[in-house]
């Protein structure tokens, strides 16, 4: 109803309005023009319902029927915040942290990158790379069909930009830190990622989207929503690392769109982790748009309760002698969802595609749920692809054999579960995330072992 | 660019001839009063009618689908005629009887309805247009208590099993192209095998278009007593036209306690030429429903016909420890599309599916596998496995595949597979080297790659299966 009631009339547009008129004369016109053309395409297409087939799965519903205001900085201890940001202390190399939304200088860092990368905030690159900003700005993320994208493009403030500069190999990591904290509460955040590595660059982008811990590393119980969009390009002969950590908190709604553009043999790898938020949506597109890229891309979703985590891939070949290889893997416990749609199109031209698509499940609780449906769309003859998808349940084998050892039976499933991970894990090379989510599964299992004495899903 | 380069020479249609014969038709176009009619000349009870008019009355609400993989021009259902029948149409005692004219149609079509030369322990009910023109074996049949008749007759004969099961399976409302044929439907074939019998012989029914501007609409209902088991094959063809016509059946089964249902298919309904001018839309529902404990339902498909193929043979497995099984060929050529797989959805516990599908495309087709596998909270311990291949023969031609999986419970367990690749040179070259031709060395590589499904035909049914898979490609790679 209220849902209905939103597509006849957007309950944003005064403050869109209000919002453009702020800012009018304040920005280059392009992006006035870009606010005004993203939150028009917005207010046509309302938000997505199940009856639309890319959304059958995931309902935004609890999203559309509230309206949410922008979060600011309000009241906000900066230095209380800078200490509880989870993994904050530990990210070395380069960092740039937005709190509710707003780029906080005090928190940021990029006193240890040399030369050969720029990284700052995007409303300062659209001044000192204003060229280049303009040419990329949206140049993947197209807002046609897409409302979360036209939305974020209406309210487009702020967010990160970096250029790997030719030719220049960055050690260090780039750490981009979407931080909700309090005061959060109906309140939105868009984040926007700009990433330019140029031609035989070599970089890591690590984007973390988390809720502030109080003081004793609790999290809040904020229903806000995150609304994020990143594009890399990625140009001939790059190769770009990419980690997404998705830790918002337990209400949270959080939806994020990457795109990526690989041209001339570069290289994108890319690794998501979603532990948070009750709905949360990570949509990746790739393009190929050059002969010999490669594309990895790898993930883990760890959902428990009611929570929903949706994965959505579209890799586009579209021309000859590419690799694409996807993997995911969730693990769903609770009355969880776990969501994944990944969508292979090889292209009339695109021979020697080698393409390989994994999805596998394992419900630990029998209220979890899964739909997954990987997708081939092939229109060249000369190609290899393949996808493969499971569902199912540690195996009674397997935890017999490890009683058999002499570990519990809760010993047994939290190994066999950090097995089930570790196929992902054991890709992240950056340490600090590596920790965190082995201490995240850790919890969530000694959580489950202590709440269900057995009362679990296994039988035997 | 390779030795295999697509080049597709035409390949006749052998069945594309037309009998000429004179026809009792309907008037062109679909309202209440061509239901009215069908139903009159069917000389069908009430309840019939009754059942025709909801399905029309749901129909009119609905819009045709527009989610498979398929591009056709509209299709104008008021330029199409529902009823067209042979005449005359007297009631036939015995096939001494039947038309020569109709005899001579399918003895060409290599069914020849004379038992003396009939395939021995196969009964076939014979379907041109509109009608059942003969039923052969119903004594033999009936001898071990197995009703084996056209679905008119059916109707007349025994009003009870009809009214319990039609429509129980593939509801009315079901989908357009359900309730379109719901409405209008004219004949088809009814399998009744009471309790605790096993057909002694297989059973089939051969379908054949003959009027160039009538819709099929058969309907096709076989129902399994408790611990009954049946082997049903189906074949179908139709002559050469310009126009396009529509052919949209319905099939349910109904497999009670330990029933088990085998549905063999070999569809070489007419596809077009060369550049995709006429050939037949096949939209069809077909669905199972396994009732009972421990029942089982198989499909089995070879699809090598049809200008555009829109069918998900489906299985309901209600009850526990029920079996669904699908195995498919599907084989596109020309401009041919192809939007086919299944649908299992497991209600019972420890219930079993098996899909296995194999997707070939040459020419300038498109070929899709679009299968659904769902596994409803309470189907504990359910088991499924999916496996779909897909093979492509030239640079002009797509392979899509689109599985939908949904789990509801822990305790399932589900596996999906699936594989694109095309004939390799090597492969071709290893052959040649042994002094087999190129397009015997094809012939074999796509038998080998349906070789899973076509094992699972009745033996008659695979060897016309694997010469006409054969036939399909000759000249397509070269």
């Amino acid at each position: 109803m209220k849902a209905e009631l939103s597509k006849s009339k957007n309950p944003y547009a005064e403050t869109f309005a209000e919002f453009a008129e702020a800012r009018a004369g304040e920005t280059p016109s392009w992006l006035a023009g870009k606010r005004a053309a993203g939150f028009a395409e917005f207010e046509k297409l309302g938000f997505p319902t199940v009856r639309d087939e890319e959304w059958k799965y995931t309902n935004v519903a609890r999203v559309a029927e509230q309206v949410f205001t922008a979060a600011d900085l309000a009241g906000l201890d900066l230095a209380l915040a800078g200490k509880s940001i989870p993994f904050y202390a530990e990210s070395e190399g380069a960092r740039l942290v937005f709190l509710n939304g707003v780029f906080v200088p005090e928190l940021s860092d990029t006193s240890k990158l040399n030369g050969g990368i720029e990284v700052s905030r995007l409303s300062d690159a659209i001044t000192s790379n204003g060229d280049l900003v303009a040419r990329h700005l949206g140049s993947l993320a197209k807002v046609e069909g897409r409302a979360f994208t036209a939305f974020n493009d209406a309210f487009l403030t702020d967010g990160a930009f970096i250029r790997v500069k030719r030719g220049q190999a960055i050690e260090q990591s780039v750490n981009l830190f979407f931080v909700t904290g309090p005061q959060s509460d109906h309140r939105s955040t868009f984040p926007r990622t700009l990433v330019v590595a140029e031609e035989a660059s070599i970089a890591t982008v690590v984007e973390n989207f988390i809720e502030l811990c109080d003081e004793r590393g609790r999290f809040g119980n904020r229903t806000y929503l995150t609304d994020a969009v990143a594009e890399f390009i990625v140009e001939p002969g790059a190769n770009l690392s990419h980690y997404k950590v998705q830790h918002e908190g337990a209400k949270a709604f959080h939806i994020a769109d990457t795109h990526v553009s690989l041209n001339r043999t570069s290289v994108f790898t890319s690794l998501s982790i979603a532990l948070g938020g009750q709905v949360s949506r990570h949509q990746v597109s790739v393009a190929f748009g050059g002969e010999g890229g490669e594309c990895r891309l790898a993930g883990l979703y760890l959902t428990a309760d009611a929570q929903v985590a949706d994965t959505h891939i579209s890799i586009d070949h579209a021309v000859p002698r590419c690799e694409s290889e996807v993997t995911f893997r969730g693990v769903l416990d609770g009355k969880s969802r776990g969501v994944f749609d990944g969508k292979v199109l090889v292209r009339k031209d695109a021979q020697l595609t080698n393409s390989v698509t994994s999805n596998k499940n394992l419900l630990l609780s029998n209220d979890a749920r899964v739909d997954t449906k990987p997708q081939l769309e092939i229109f060249a003859d000369d190609v290899k692809c393949g996808h493969g998808a499971t569902v199912g349940q540690l195996e009674n084998d397997e935890i017999f054999y490890l009683l058999s050892r002499g570990l519990t039976p809760e010993q047994a499933r939290t190994l066999l579960t950090y097995g089930f991970a570790r196929e992902i894990t054991d890709g992240i090379k950056v340490a600090s995330i590596k920790s965190h989510l082995d201490d995240v599964i850790g919890a969530r299992m000694a959580k489950r072992n202590t709440k269900a004495q057995g009362h679990d899903g296994t039988k035997g | 660019m390779s030795a295999i380069a697509a080049s597709l020479a035409t390949q006749e249609y052998k069945y594309g001839f037309t009998t000429d014969i004179e026809s009792d038709v309907a008037p062109r176009g679909l309202t209440e009063d061509t239901i009215r009619l069908i139903s009159e000349k069917k000389g069908e009870p009430e309840f019939m009618l009754e059942f025709r008019l909801k399905a029309f009355r749901q129909w009119l609400k609905m819009v045709e689908p527009t989610w498979p993989n398929v591009t056709y021009p509209a299709i104008d259902y008021q330029d199409i005629i529902y009823y067209s029948a042979p005449k005359p149409k007297k009631k036939l005692n015995s096939l001494d009887e039947v038309d020569p004219e109709l005899l001579d149609t399918f003895a060409k079509l290599g069914i020849p309805l004379n038992e003396q030369k009939m395939l021995a322990n196969v009964a076939v009910d014979a379907i041109f247009d509109s009608v059942s023109v003969a039923t052969t074996y119903r004594e033999k049949l009936l001898e071990h208590g197995v009703i084996f008749c056209s679905f008119s007759e059916a109707v007349k004969d025994h009003p009870e099993l009809i009214k319990k099961y039609l429509g129980t399976v593939v509801p009315v409302g079901d989908n357009y192209f359900a309730a379109l044929n719901s409405a209008v439907f004219s004949d088809g074939s009814f399998v009744y095998i009471p309790k605790g019998v096993k057909s002694p012989m297989d059973l089939s029914s051969y379908f054949r278009i003959n009027n160039s501007e009538s819709g099929q609409f058969e309907r096709t209902l076989i129902i399994c007593e408790e611990g009954a088991s049946v082997s049903y094959l189906e074949g179908c063809t139709a002559p050469k036209f310009d126009k396009n016509q529509l052919h949209a059946a319905v099939v349910e089964l109904i497999a009670l306690d330990n029933a088990e249902i085998k549905y063999s298919t070999v569809q070489n309904w007419y596809a077009g030429d060369e550049e995709g001018r006429g050939g037949i839309y096949n939209f069809v529902t077909k669905r199972g429903k396994c009732q009972g404990k421990n029942s089982k339902i198989s499909w089995t498909q070879v699809e090598t016909g049809s200008a555009i193929t829109w069918k998900y043979p489906s299985c309901v497995l209600i009850g526990d420890n029920s079996v669904g099984e699908f195995y498919s060929v599907a084989l596109t050529n020309h401009r041919q599309q192809a939007d086919t797989g299944t649908k299992m959805i497991h209600v019972g516990k420890n219930t079993k599916s098996t899909i296995v599908s194999k997707g070939i495309s040459a020419g300038k087709s498109n070929n899709s596998y679009r299968g659904l596998v769902k596994v409803m909270p309470g189907a504990e311990n359910a088991r499924s496995y999916t496996q779909c291949d897909s093979m492509l023969i030239g640079q002009d031609c797509g392979a899509n595949t689109f599985p939908y999986i949904e789990v509801s419970n822990n305790s399932s367990k589900i596996e999906h597979e699936a594989t694109t690749s095309k004939i390799s040179e090597e492969q071709i070259f290893y052959f040649m080297q042994r002094g087999i031709p190129q397009e015997d060395a094809i012939s074999m590589i796509i038998n080998g790659f349906c070789k899973e499904v076509i094992r699972e035909l009745p033996m008659e049914f695979a060897v016309e299966a694997q010469r006409l898979l054969g036939l399909k490609l000759e000249n397509s790679v070269g």
